[in-house]
């Protein structure tokens, strides 16, 4: 199989998770116990039978769910998810305003745990056993046993509120690559990319040494390599293919993250946005920023898998 | 055959011939037939102990899976003795548990708000004025609840599940993995925040959505794990002998599938508790006022942009150290239960 | 004119459950081009000791003790010009010292006579002087010994050893850079299983060129030009079209074949074949013996095959050493092995392989299995599994002797037929009853059959 043909086998098949993940975000609102119009009618408000009766035209209420559901996926497609009903805008139009400030902080985010956690799985697996192998697993045990948001609120403590070196709200009104927002951003990213890099740096180590322990490494070796060539020609290469695949599995981990970081920090983002909309009942952007998530995750699940298949050529044939 | 060289034991002259040898003489039954020599009767290495016995034992060695067990152990202890405990029955109020180790009640005696930490308030106090050593003892019977049953019901729901696809494969097995793959599309917490949305606030409700997302989980490990014992030879014997199915997948296969699946569960306690902590923070967890750890947290960042630090780090720090000797105790038995690892701990290392 | 010599070689692994005695006591010898064998069951320490070769023996193993010289003198040469530090010249020491008082302070700094000169029968009490006396012991045999750095006559990382016009570099003293140089360049290994041995994501020809790379100071058109080359003397069709292949498009056979050419490509002196054959088909076995016998006859490759197979041996080895328990328990010319076993173990070994024709009503395997090498049997380790084993057999541990004479092995004399058995040194009661027939046959149809 060529590449293309694997990359095409592969898209083919994320088009029924795909379809699966707008199946279980549009039947969200339908789950709800009691009449679904109740969900699209804003906290508090009496609406008059006219306007109800509105509402159900609006949103297809009236038709049989299947219908619904098309109707529903036709406007998603285009990205139309209709009004929010809290504020007086266009759900599509929140979400997009809010997304570039998400992927910033989550791709730093990510950065940050890869930049830490391969090389340092790299050192830990090559000195197993010692110290430095010793106090990185302490270090990992610790990265993943605290609570990002509890982390995030001692940084706030120790660098906001204490030495005063960063503000502890972010600023306001800029865009997405102003330098003050890239400074305020450095802590969430830290906080966030702090866990990541943990799991990262166990799984690169076991990773590792599984590898070091296979038959090629001697090989290798007994060429008369050096260590050196043997660890980051033949070894690490090898291990890097589990690794993307966690990797690919952090993204999912680091959106979880991100929405509770924006809450920490202030942070106008996806997350945030999310979280007002539950607690206003706001059902149209949940289920458009649900949905938005579940197919970025899908995405990059391919991207993952396509990488992979760079990395490992068994794949590809 | 043709002549026959033969060559004695007294006699065996160099044969530079070549053709085909044949050895006679060589009598392994002398060797099961004759007597132990006295030297071999003693220091005969007992029979190899059985593999949990193993297991414990290495678990037993491994100083930091004993430390996290200890840590346990000792807040445990504490979640049960730090406030009676009483039981309702017919109208009646029973205590089963007398005790009181928290120095306050947090939701009768309210003192002055945001004091720091102090004999009086090893801790200091919460904004609304309550003892927050006390919360956070009494904390830890939610935190623990939370983790030990929403880890149970996933299991109990993953393990079958999975191996029901796994061994049956075909239509099931599609059913179940395309469910599991489509489901894995979502965020563990932005599913369970959805989740919670939709049903409400509370216990239940809460650990109803951290099963819902969790149990994908040991679906796809049990169902990994299946396929490949599947093909064993005491599979294709237990079917070859007729064994019902049922009987097959849970006599036969989860046994011996089910090593990763503990290890999986142990350590998704602690991951279940930093989950339940976030919805807490985020104000989707608990009633307000419940001393769960998160729920405590809640108003963690208000308190920090006033200074308040104790607020926020001693609730923190419970969670900290209870998910870490979660993980301490999960890496302990993952590595008693695989030899496999532990060869690499032999063979490891590189110079 | 001898290209390896291995004296007294011990290699122990520091585990949990106690020390293994991987190798303990292993010495042989290999002649340039020789073709050497070793046989054993699997954990009898032979592919341990093949590693100890290349020093890749990693934590928790170590080589604790013995030599290992690598005589090439050509060889030899390249690397004193190339390590001119971590020369030793045994002239100027012997003009220097005095083999008595380098034996007194060896004496005084706590070893016994025993460990000086191991199987020389001396008594603990012995003086400085009359251990020279009695074993003639000299300069240069201070120094092919690993004592030489203990007292401090060479240093631990003085590898290269010349005297007058004999040279040699002791592979336990040498530094990393020159083992690296070694290994690949000098001495190279064919491992067992190819499909584990190949790097899965890197073609096969970048593997080859790898190697050639790292010893031969060739230009990169020249490296793969040379790859390609080898690629075809080991019988690959299209060398340049396969080059660039993933390990994973080749076949077992052809991978195995790949894994040779790697072995090959920078003419090494010594190749050491683990098991080269066991992971492949019956078939494709032959094939593969036969090109490495080809191909090292031909470049006057010394080979040390390792295996657990007579018949693989009797197909390319001039000499064997059966090991047992990491120890050699017979060492002799392959013919005299076969036609002639000594020791009880390697009548086990002959006697359990199954033959076409065969009229024993059942085959007459070993009993039992090999002693874990943390707490081996006392006396002969061989004895639980001995037939005709007596109670002495748990008291004494057998030396290994010569045969005829019931001398002390000496791994200088090649033709010699050596075997650790109490039946050679007069300690066994009764005899070894076992027969040995040779049927005439023609060559090829026993070739046909030992592939078995």
């Amino acid at each position: 199989m060529s590449l293309r043909q694997y990359v095409t086998k592969r898209l083919l098949l994320t088009v029924p998770i795909l379809l699966g993940v707008t199946v279980i975000t549009f039947l969200m609102t339908h789950l709800q116990p009691g009449d679904p119009v109740d969900v699209l009618i804003p906290l508090g408000a009496n609406p008059s039978e006219e306007a109800i009766r509105q509402l159900r035209r609006q949103y297809h209420l009236n038709e049989p769910l299947y219908v619904q559901y098309f109707l529903w996926l036709k406007d998603a497609m285009v990205f139309d998810f209709g009004v929010s009903i809290q504020r007086d805008s266009l759900v599509s139009e929140a979400i997009l305003t809010r997304l570039p400030y998400t992927l910033l902080l989550g791709v730093f985010a990510l950065f940050i745990a890869v930049a830490i956690g391969v090389p340092a799985g790299i050192i830990a697996a090559v000195r197993k056993g010692d110290k430095v192998d010793e106090v990185s697993r302490i270090a990992a045990l610790l990265g993943i046993a605290t609570p990002n948001f509890w982390l995030g609120l001692i940084l706030i403590f120790i660098f906001g509120v204490q030495l005063g070196w960063i503000s502890t709200i972010p600023p306001s009104d800029v865009s997405v690559l102003d330098p003050a927002l890239l400074t305020y951003m450095i802590l969430p990213a830290v906080t966030l990319g702090t866990a990541s890099s943990a799991l990262l740096m166990r799984i690169m180590r076991s990773s590792m040494i599984e590898e070091l322990n296979k038959e090629y490494v001697r090989m290798a070796r007994a060429k008369g390599l050096a260590a050196r060539t043997v660890i980051v020609k033949h070894v690490a290469r090898n291990s890097l293919i589990s690794v993307v695949t966690v990797a690919a599995l952090q993204i999912a981990f680091i959106v979880d993250g991100a929405v509770v970081i924006e809450q920490v920090f202030s942070m106008r983002g996806v997350g945030r946005l999310i979280l007002q909309a539950i607690l206003q009942r706001d059902f149209p952007i949940i289920q458009a920023g649900v949905l938005m998530i579940g197919v970025v995750i899908v995405f990059a699940n391919l991207a993952a898998d396509i990488i992979y298949s760079f990395l490992d050529p068994r794949i590809r044939y | 055959m043709s002549t026959e060289d033969t060559t004695s034991d007294g006699a065996r002259a160099r044969t530079s011939r070549r053709g085909r040898i044949r050895v006679t003489g060589f009598d392994s039954a002398a060797v099961r037939d004759r007597e132990t020599f006295s030297a071999d009767r003693t220091g005969i290495s007992g029979a190899a102990a059985n593999r949990r016995t193993k297991a414990w034992n290495r678990f037993k060695q491994n100083r930091s899976a004993i430390i996290g067990l200890a840590i346990l152990a000792f807040m445990v202890f504490i979640a049960v003795f730090a406030r009676p405990i009483q039981v309702s029955l017919l109208g009646e109020g029973f205590v089963i548990q007398p005790f009181q180790l928290a120095p306050h009640n947090t939701d009768t005696n309210l003192v002055a708000g945001n004091q720091p930490p102090s004999a009086e308030h090893p801790f200091g106090t919460s904004d609304l004025g309550r003892d927050i050593m006390s919360q956070v003892m009494v904390g830890a019977r939610f935190s623990l609840a939370i983790g030990v049953i929403a880890v149970g019901l996933a299991v109990g729901i993953g393990v079958p599940l999975g191996a029901i696809a796994g061994y049956y494969g075909g239509w099931v097995d599609e059913a179940v993995m395309r469910l599991v793959d489509i489901l894995y599309a979502f965020p563990f917490l932005v599913l369970a925040i959805v989740i919670i949305a939709i049903l409400g606030q509370g216990f239940w409700n809460m650990i109803a959505a951290l099963v819902i997302v969790g149990w994908i989980g040991y679906a796809r490990l049990i169902r990994g794990e299946i396929l490949s014992v599947k093909e064993n030879e005491y599979v294709m014997a237990a079917k070859a002998l007729g064994a019902r199915d049922r009987s097959i997948i849970f006599r036969h296969i989860v046994p011996n599938a089910i090593a990763p699946v503990i290890v999986q569960a142990t350590l998704a306690v602690g991951t279940i508790v930093l989950a339940a902590a976030a919805l807490g923070f985020l104000g989707l967890g608990l009633q307000p006022g419940t001393p769960e750890w998160g729920t405590i947290l809640s108003e963690g960042r208000e308190a920090v942009i006033r200074g308040y630090w104790w607020v926020t780090t001693f609730p923190g720090l419970a969670i900290v150290v209870f998910v870490l000797a979660v993980n301490l105790v999960g890496d302990g038995i993952r590595d008693a239960l695989d030899p496999q690892d532990e060869v690499g701990e032999q063979e490891g290392g590189f110079r | 004119m001898s290209l390896l010599e291995v004296d007294d070689l011990r290699t122990r692994f520091y585990t949990e459950e106690g020390v293994v005695k991987a190798v303990d006591g292993l010495s042989y010898r290999i002649d340039d081009g020789e073709k050497f064998g070793i046989v054993g069951e699997s954990g009898a320490g032979k592919s341990v000791a093949s590693a100890s070769l290349m020093r890749l023996i990693d934590s928790p193993g170590r080589i604790v003790g013995g030599s290992i010289r690598f005589t090439k003198p050509e060889t030899a040469e390249t690397f004193a010009s190339a390590f001119p530090d971590h020369v030793v010249d045994v002239e100027e020491l012997r003009a220097d010292h005095d083999p008595v008082d380098l034996v007194d302070r060896l004496l005084t700094s706590g070893l016994s006579p025993a460990d000086i000169a191991p199987d020389a029968g001396l008594s603990q009490g012995a003086t400085a002087s009359s251990i020279v006396a009695e074993t003639g012991l000299t300069v240069r045999d201070l120094v092919d010994s690993r004592h030489a750095a203990d007292v401090g006559l060479v240093d631990e990382n003085d590898f290269v050893v010349r005297d007058g016009n004999d040279r040699y570099i002791e592979v336990t003293r040498a530094t990393d850079q020159a083992l690296r140089r070694l290994r690949g360049g000098h001495i190279s290994m064919i491992f067992q299983d190819p499909q584990t041995a190949l790097n899965p994501v890197y073609t096969v020809g970048e593997q080859i060129s790898e190697a050639i790379r790292t010893h031969l100071d060739l230009s990169e058109s020249a490296v793969k030009e040379r790859a390609i080359e080898i690629l075809g003397q080991v019988g690959i069709p299209d060398p340049a079209e396969r080059y660039s292949d993933y390990p994973h498009e080749f076949s077992g056979g052809m991978q195995q074949r790949a894994v040779i050419a790697i072995a090959l490509s920078c003419d090494p002196d010594l190749v050491i074949a683990d098991e080269p054959t066991t992971a492949l088909d019956v078939t494709i076995e032959a094939q593969i013996l036969d090109l490495l016998d080809d191909l090292t006859t031909g470049r006057e490759m010394a080979i040390q095959l390792i295996t657990h197979d007579l018949g693989v041996v009797a197909e390319v080895c001039d000499r064997v050493a059966v090991m047992y328990a990491g120890k050699p328990v017979e060492v002799a010319p392959v013919e005299e092995l076969y036609y002639d076993p000594k020791h009880p173990y390697t009548v086990g070994l002959m006697s359990s392989i199954p033959r076409i024709g065969d009229d024993r009503p059942r085959l007459d395997t070993i009993p039992g299995t090999m002693p874990d090498l943390v707490e081996t049997p006392p006396g002969c380790s061989f004895h639980p599994r001995c037939p005709y084993a007596e109670e002495a057999c748990t008291r004494k541990e057998p030396p290994l002797v010569d045969t005829g004479t019931g001398e002390a092995y000496d791994p200088d004399a090649l033709e010699g037929h050596t075997a650790s058995c109490l039946a050679y040194t007069g300690d066994l009661a009764g005899r070894l009853g076992f027969d040995v027939r040779v049927t005439e046959e023609s060559d090829a149809a026993v070739t046909g059959e030992e592939n078995e």
